[in-house]
């Protein structure tokens, strides 16, 4: 039988993800049949990022309402403040990304240039801004590189179900007709198996399955993955849903989708089928009977055969391999994935992980690694890193792993540096021991950050996973984190911070009037929310934790060089800052050589001044000031889907209402093409930057202008220089 | 499930945290035109800052 695997729109585009292999693996190795994987996100990607499509966004942008129809307004409310912050950036970029978008791409997978980081952020910020003129043609829908986001909230099936037909705001309804349908229909599969993991797929996903069901309607569609773990049985309520799915398989997939594709190909009975949930002839929704979690150590190497390798965002392959399968600890209140992952904690045999690591190096050429696990069990802390030398291979990898003091000794973190290990990632959550012991985390806060001091003295970048706002935590508690990991910024390169959630299958939720929750706060539409807003009787209130988060944020972008600027290595986080520290081999160098390389010599005031390589576009609108508005948005709104980054409808139309309108205000807005950063200035500093023309030194231009307006004007110039929008010319001119 | 499907779920994305009870979101400033926190000088230069420039919380999910 004819099987299609398929990943669905949106996944992060710098390396493959682990589910479709491993299935494929998994089926094929009980000769299930002919298994195509389909990367449907990175083909979407490769289409959307290309210069063809984005001249086509152009066109479809520039028919409508036009920057120049904004302009002619006395003043801008809210949503015309979004639109012109949109159009003057398309405006002054939108052909040059066009033009530039396959060379960025192309950057981003050789191997010379992508390690040239100057052009690696050029490339990285035309991606950025390439997926910002996409998105403009469905606005208020964005496509990121993190995420795919629409107006209609993936909580409420109402609203899932009216995205999958929406022409005007879902893209990919045009590019499954064109493109992924068409693929499909040339395997005419007689089973095809959707991996639905994250939510910026769910939409896509139902978009996808309701063309294939107008294609062939008596092709079975499976979907699986880890939503499913949580929203797998409320969605199976809707009715709707069935005429566009066939089956669901909840928790891990290679049982059931193998006994599945043999009932499928045999008419069988589909009870028969673990895990599943689907409907039966008369009609009625049924869920068969629990299947027992896998045993991971019968389970084959996993097979990338098939995935398209060359097209992922990076120079070199990043490849992931599960040693293992749920946490070892299990035992953290808010955490829900021990629960749902198989659910039980199993792993690989040392020799089994070392063999899959020898096997996919040789057969992808490539010696790069991420161990997608929960934790770095200890056996596997200790044993692995010798093993892998015991086998001779030349490895780089990562990971997760718990803070074990006991574990993480000098000699086991400079065995594991040894051995390849270049960036582990730790969950720390607080430096509160009250609220470790609520989480039951079974850490000690100071242990703990003696561990992260052994780890990088080891030569292994340290990232550390921080929670803030958990029931009955107050603000002093996250700050004391805060300190303590700012006291400790030597030995830490990354932090991955985070507002705390209330899961409705986590622990804390089962249990929350032990944690002082008084009051959840359920939206009655929302037929598929797992997460709750709620309300403590002590401790931090919600805003108060996004408060907190936000306070967060700003204190890592000022300590943390990983951080700072527009560090395009952070942004594109899933492999690119791992190879990066392979490629320079430590963080010490990493950051010496790249990160904080010194730039110009500030030797200005001899060296005649020159612009940069700049495209100026004249506004009758302070850019400068639309862009702080609606930041300041995102700082003092708790909006719904504040994660989502996507303002909600009825707040828009609040604050248009509510609001002052900006009023004209000239400004200008600068393109520098060799870095692709954009600036806005005031119109005197891009008056000043004009005056640097290659002939005048600093002080010649200073010398054009009044002096009472000198010492700003210098200040503006220095800002202008640390901007990269003017460089000292290379050769000194004579006086 | 496959493990690496943890991001998934462990830094949920679109996690629904209304507004607080009887809170308000206060309104934006309006006009400021200084972004920076500097003087009021005419010279002023920022960086554009489209707002999907990603949280934190969206690297660490893929």
């Amino acid at each position: 039988m004819n099987i299609a695997l398929v990943f669905p729109p949106q996944g992060h585009f710098t390396q493959p993800y682990l589910s479709l292999p491993s299935l494929a693996a998994y089926l094929r190795a009980h000769g299930a049949g002919d298994v195509t994987m389909i990367d449907a996100s990175i083909e979407a990607y490769d289409h959307f990022l290309s210069g063809e499509r984005l001249r086509r966004s152009l066109d479809r942008i520039r028919a409508g309402e036009g920057l120049a129809a904004l302009e002619s307004r006395d003043g801008l409310r809210f949503s015309e403040m979004e639109r012109y912050q949109a159009l003057s950036e398309i405006d002054l970029i939108g052909d040059q990304v066009a033009a530039g978008i396959d060379e960025a791409k192309r950057v981003l997978r050789n191997r010379d240039e992508f390690y040239d980081y100057e052009r690696y952020l050029w490339a990285g910020r035309t991606m950025e801004q390439a997926l910002r003129i996409f998105s403009a043609e469905f606005a208020p829908s964005r496509l990121t590189a993190h995420g795919f986001v629409t107006r209609h909230r993936i909580e409420r099936s109402n609203e899932v179900i009216a995205a999958i037909t929406d022409e005007r705001e879902n893209p990919f309804l045009e590019y499954f007709r064109e493109h992924t349908l068409p693929r499909i229909q040339a395997i005419d599969p007689d089973l095809i198996g959707i991996s639905l993991t994250f939510p910026s797929q769910a939409i896509p996903t139902l978009t996808l399955a309701r063309l294939i069901k107008q294609w062939k309607p008596e092709v079975h569609i499976t979907l699986g993955g880890g939503l499913l773990a949580y929203v797998g049985e409320k969605l199976s309520k809707r009715a709707e849903i069935w005429d566009l799915i066939d089956s669901f398989v909840l928790l891990e997939g290679e049982k059931p989708l193998l006994t599945l594709c043999e009932m499928v190909e045999t008419g069988g009975d589909l009870e028969k089928v673990g895990n599943l949930i689907y409907r039966d002839k008369s009609g009625t929704v049924r869920a068969t009977a629990k299947q027992d979690p896998i045993d991971i150590k019968t389970i084959p190497t996993p097979d990338f055969d098939g995935m398209p390798l060359d097209k992922y965002f990076s120079p070199e392959l990043v490849l992931p391999l599960a040693a293992t399968r749920g946490c070892y600890w299990g035992k953290c209140v808010f955490c829900t994935l021990y629960t749902v992952i198989g659910p039980g904690y199993r792993g690989r045999t040392i020799a089994q992980t070392v063999e899959d690591m020898r096997l996919l190096s040789q057969k992808h050429n490539t010696k790069h690694f991420y161990l997608a696990i929960e934790d770095l069990p200890p056996n596997m802390a200790k044993a692995l890193p010798r093993a892998i030398l015991d086998a001779g291979l030349d490895v780089n990898w990562w990971c997760d792993a718990r803070l074990e003091h006991d574990v993480f000794t000098q000699e086991v973190c400079d065995d594991l540096a040894a051995s390849g290990c270049k960036r582990i990632a730790f969950g720390y959550e607080s430096a509160s021991p009250r609220v470790l012991d609520a989480m039951c985390k079974g850490i000690d806060p100071d242990a703990s950050m003696d561990l992260v001091h052994r780890v990088r003295k080891a030569g292994i970048s340290v990232t550390l996973y921080v929670m803030v706002g958990f029931p009955t935590e107050t603000r002093e508690e996250a700050r004391a984190t805060l300190d303590a990991i700012v006291a400790n910024r030597e030995a830490i390169q990354e932090v991955s911070v985070r507002v705390f959630y209330l899961d409705e299958t986590s622990e804390v939720f089962r249990r929350r009037t032990e944690f002082d929750i008084v009051e959840i706060f359920p939206d009655a539409e929302a037929d598929l929310q797992v997460y709750y807003d709620f309300r403590c009787s002590r401790g931090m209130s919600r805003k108060e934790a996004r408060e907190a988060y936000l306070e967060f944020t700003s204190a890592l972008r000022s300590h943390f060089p990983v951080f700072q600027n527009t560090n395009m290595l952070y942004h594109e986080l899933k492999s690119h800052y791992f190879l990066y520290l392979a490629k320079w081999g430590s963080w010490e160098e990493l950051r010496d050589e790249v990160l904080e390389r010194p730039s110009s010599n500030g030797e200005s005031h001899r060296r005649p001044l020159r612009r940069a390589n700049l495209q100026r576009r004249d506004l009758l609108f302070d850019r400068g000031s639309i862009d702080a508005r609606l930041s300041s948005i995102d700082v003092h709104t708790l909006r719904p889907r504040y994660q989502s980054d996507l303002i909600e409808d009825d707040d828009r139309e609040r604050f248009d209402r509510t609001l002052d309108p900006e009023m004209p205000s000239p400004s200008a807005i600068l393109y520098n093409a060799s870095s692709g950063e954009i600036h806005c200035l005031s119109p005197a500093a891009a008056d000043l930057l004009e005056r640097c023309d290659g002939e005048r030194t600093l002080d010649e231009v200073l010398a054009l202008l009044d002096a009472e307006i000198r010492p700003d004007a210098q200040r503006c110039l220095e800002d202008l220089e640390k901007a990269g929008l003017f460089q000292p010319a290379a050769v000194e001119v004579s006086r | 499930m496959t493990p690496e499907e943890k991001e998934s779920a462990s830094h949920d994305p679109d996690s629904p945290i209304p507004p607080p009870p009887g809170g308000k979101p206060k309104a934006p400033a309006a006009g400021a035109s200084d972004p920076k926190g500097k003087s009021k000088s005419a010279f002023r230069i920022v960086p554009a800052d489209p707002k999907n420039t990603i949280h934190f919380e969206d690297a660490a999910d893929k």
